[in-house]
Parts: C-alpha cells; structure tokens; sequence
C-alpha cells in the first residue's frame, strides 16, 4: 500500500470532533430524496460511503451488502485498500463486518492490534494497512440484516460514540431503500432492487470490456465514454451497457470510430479505481 | 441468519445427496436429482441456451423433464426459452389457469398440460448479461395427486439451488467432489465478484467472437490449466499482458 503513488488512500481525520449538524440535516434530506423510484442504489450506496467519511471522524469505511443466497458482497469503499481489506474478511471468513453480519447487533473493537485472538487473520493484516479501531454497523430492515456498514480509524479507540451512532442513523435511513421484493403480476417475482443493481453493475463491467476493446481504450476510459454518451443522450448508463453487449443500434455512437477516445481521465470510477482524493480538506 | 444459511445448508443438501447415492463427485445431473427430491418434484433439467452451440440438456432429473426441454427447442418457443432470453424467471403456479402462457407458447402449454404438468417455474443462470443456461423445475399433477405449488420459501431454495448449479457449472471441470473438497464450501461462500473479470468477459468475447458466457468459460479454463487464479489471469487481460486469439490459443505479448 505505501508503494501506491497515489494519494493516501486513508483520510487524516482533519473533521472537527462535532458533528456539524446543519450539514447533517442536508444530508439526511438528500438521503431521503434520493429514496424515489428509479435511483441508482449503486451510486446511492457510494453516496452514502462518501457522505460518512465527510461527516464523520473516520479514516475508512466499507459497505457490505447481502445478495439474498447468504452471499456478501462488498458494495462501496472509501478507497481501494479498503475495498481489498473487505475482500479478505470475506477471504478469509472472519472480520468484524461479517461478525456484524450474522449477528445482526453492532461489533466494536477499539484496538485491532489486540485482536488477534478475536480475529487471528484479519487483525495483522488491517493493523498493517494502518488501521487500529474498527466498529461494524448493521444494516436491519425489519427482522432481517440485509448488510453491514464498517468503519475504521488509523488511532486506537478512534471511533467515538456520537460519530458512530450518527453513522447508524444514516445507515437507517439508507436502509430503508434496499431490499423490496415485490410480487407482480401473474405472481412473477421480480429481482429485488439489491439484485438488480448488482447485476447492473457486472452488465456495465462487461460493456466496458466490450467497448475497450472494440475501441482499442482501457476499461477506464470505455466507463468515462458510456457515462458521457449516456448523459449527452439523457438515457441510463445500464440501458446503454445493454446496446453495447447486445450490439443494438443506440450503441452505434459510442462502438463507431465517429466518437474519438477520451484522453482525460475517467469521471469518478464508483468503488474499484483509487478515487477522487478524498484526504482531508487543503 | 436465515440468509447467511440458507446457502450452505443447500449446499450440505446436495453433498449429502451425493455421498449416500455413492457418487464421488456432485455433477450438474445429481444436483437436479438432490434438488428434486429436496423440493419434492419429480422433473427438473439445466438447459444451456443456443449460443453456446446448440441448446443442450446439461442435468436432468426425470425423462419428462428432458422431453418439455427439447420440445421447446424444437418448437422455438417455451417458458425456459423466454427465462434465458430476457434473463428474468419465469414463474407459472397454474398452467391450466394461466391464459398468457396459452398465448405466448400455446403448443407448449397444450403439451405440458397433457402431461400433467400444473406448475412450472422457470430461473435463468446468468453472470449479469453472460447466459449459461436456466434452471428448469416442472410439477406434475396426475389425478389431482402431487405437489402443490412452490411455496415462497420453496422458490427461494430453488433459486439458491440454481446458483449452486451455476457455480458447479464455472468451476474447473464442472464438478465438485461428494465430500465438498475441490472447492471447498468456505470459498463458494466468498464470491470473487472483481470488476477485472467481468471485464476480462466481454474483452475476450470479442476477441474470440463468442457470447459473454462462452467467454468466461473460455477464461475459466485457462486459469485453470495453467493453474492461476482466475483475477491473476483477468487482471492480464485488462493490461493486455494476455490476449486470446480465435484458434484459442492466448497469447503473451
């Protein structure tokens, strides 16, 4: 991880102690907005990871959502090594997220360094990442635990009370919006929106292949060209990674050599690059 | 707890299924037998869809289920037609009441019902828009004897029971061994869902001009015999370190 050049990957909690709580009602508000019909729970999900780590004094957070077959999948982080830092409690099948997880009740843990009994594999490896205090949320609706927030901070006993009980707030109302299994008509039961949204995701991975190849451009720059022809178009980026894979007629544009690939950088990669820089405020 | 278990005790169901019928190792077929007889129905088969060459039978628990399967093929309509095209289950409690099936696949229907065929539910096996197939249940009444429809946590076990089918399907060689080993059930439970491969997907399929599934299932097999991990490899073809080519050789650059 130190041999990354780009920005730390971990915030310096620069955030003053309090919870500014103007910004916390706006950002409830906004939470609750964006709860209508037709949201993107992905990029609501990364929303809701980036508004913690605004708000809140934290160094990572990580969001982890049940699929609805007892698998969980690593939805939103606040950074690279805290996706991969996921992945291995998954890996390795032990972790405060997952204890979370299958209890249904908060994990603390203020000292990892201190943990090894409690986890033997993923304590030395957060310690290592430079992580001390780890304290897993979880995501209930009604009776069941549909997920798990987890936060951690680079100081032993870092994670005060005010922050992470405000965390469990806008976890609950983030909540709210998951996890509605609807019977429709002719008793066909139609994906829930956690589903749905996972497998949008794998679709619009699969187009960015597609693309990048077809266009001799890195899976980046394919996301950065869907994203943009989407929004020039005012359509859904998962109906054009659809045209793309299917090679439909509204995908001609950005398959054909008439568009030229985009030499800046991607817009905001949601979960799998680095990420805009996300230490504290200069 | 329900969901974190609901996973592994199938998973358990189809091992013990296989052991006590003295099979050493869990196929696609003898999943369709553990399923059925878990679920209490007498006909269920895994069907891949056309693309991957022609529509075949991968597993199949029950010689009716084989016969409703190709007479779709043959008929180029059916309900495990339309699961695998439009990627959603389809999902008939009542065959007999159900007037949009009469519509959509009336020759079908016709047959089914003749065969005593009352409740159908039809779940498509996809890795987002990659098709490997669907998973087809059939319930047979004779005389007003047999079962009733799926129950809704019945149908989540079928739907969980489908997944367990398709990771059978993804792994190397297609099969797991009866004690679980091979691939072990702690690493069924963690789901390598990495952006690189699904990227990995749709670069190679157009590289070998196939469909998305056959192209994982092109990459899955060269991870496998060259013994990689499957994101190592990905992650190679994302860099363009690894390239494959139509006579299916891949190439190091």
């Amino acid at each position: 991880m130190s041999r990354r050049p780009a920005p730390t990957a971990l915030t310096e909690p620069a955030t003053p102690v309090t919870v500014d709580p103007a910004r916390l009602v706006a950002v409830c508000v906004e939470l609750a907005d964006t709860l209508a019909a037709d949201f993107d729970l992905i990029e609501f999900l990364h929303g809701l990871v980036d508004r913690c780590v605004e708000l809140l004094d934290i160094s990572a957070v990580g969001l982890m959502l049940g699929d609805g077959r007892g698998r969980l999948r690593v939805m939103a982080s606040s950074a690279e090594e805290m996706r991969l830092l996921e992945l291995f409690q998954l890996k390795n099948n032990q972790g405060p997220c997952l204890e979370c997880y299958r209890a249904g009740a908060a994990v603390d843990e203020p000292d990892l360094a201190a943990a090894t009994d409690r986890w033997p594999l993923f304590a030395p490896e957060a310690v290592r990442t430079g992580l001390r205090a780890a304290h897993a949320l979880p995501m209930r609706l009604r009776t069941q635990t549909v997920g798990a927030l987890n936060l951690f901070h680079v100081d032993p006993g870092g994670l005060r009370p005010a922050h992470t009980q405000v965390a469990q707030g806008l976890v609950d109302v983030a909540t709210i919006g998951l996890v509605q299994v609807r019977l429709g008509h002719r008793g066909q039961i139609l994906f829930d929106q956690l589903r749905t949204a996972l497998d949008a995701r794998i679709v619009v991975e699969q187009a960015k292949g597609i693309l990048a190849e077809h266009r001799g451009i890195t899976p980046a720059e394919a996301f950065a060209m869907l994203r943009r022809h989407s929004r020039d178009n005012s359509g859904r980026l998962t109906d054009l990674a659809h045209a793309v894979i299917e090679g439909a007629p509204e995908a001609a544009g950005v398959l054909a050599d008439t568009e030229p690939a985009d030499t800046e950088p991607a817009d905001t990669e949601p979960a799998h690059g680095p990420g805009p820089d996300r230490s504290a405020p200069r | 707890m329900a969901q974190v278990n609901r996973f592994d005790r199938l998973f358990q169901v189809i091992l013990a299924h296989a052991s006590e019928s003295g099979a050493p190792m869990v196929s696609v077929g003898s999943l369709c037998a553990a399923a059925a007889e878990h679920l209490g129905v007498s006909a269920i088969a895994v069907t891949a869809p056309a693309e991957m060459g022609k529509a075949q039978t991968l597993g199949v628990h029950g010689e009716l289920a084989r016969q409703l399967e190709e007479l779709q093929v043959t008929l180029g309509r059916g309900p495990s037609l339309d699961a695998i095209a439009e990627g959603v289950p389809v999902l008939v409690a009542d065959l007999r009441a159900d007037a949009d099936a009469a519509t959509r696949w009336p020759a079908f229907t016709h047959a089914a019902l003749a065969a005593g065929i009352e409740s159908l539910y039809m779940l498509p096996m996809r890795v987002g828009a990659a098709r490997f197939g669907v998973f087809a249940i059939y319930l047979q009444r004779i005389a007003g004897i047999g079962p009733g429809p799926l129950a809704p946590r019945e149908l989540a076990d079928a739907d969980v029971l489908a997944a367990i089918a398709l990771d059978i399907l993804l792994t190397h060689a297609g099969v797991l061994t009866s004690d679980g080993h091979g691939d072990s059930s702690e690493d069924r439970r963690f789901f390598d869902d990495r952006p690189e491969i699904h990227q990995a997907t749709g670069m190679v399929s157009v590289q070998l001009k196939v469909d998305l599934g056959t192209a994982l299932l092109r990459i899955r097999a060269r991870a496998y015999a060259e013994d990689r991990q499957l994101s190592d490899l990905a992650a190679d073809l994302v860099s363009r370190k690894v390239r494959f080519t139509p006579d299916l050789e891949s190439e190091a650059r």
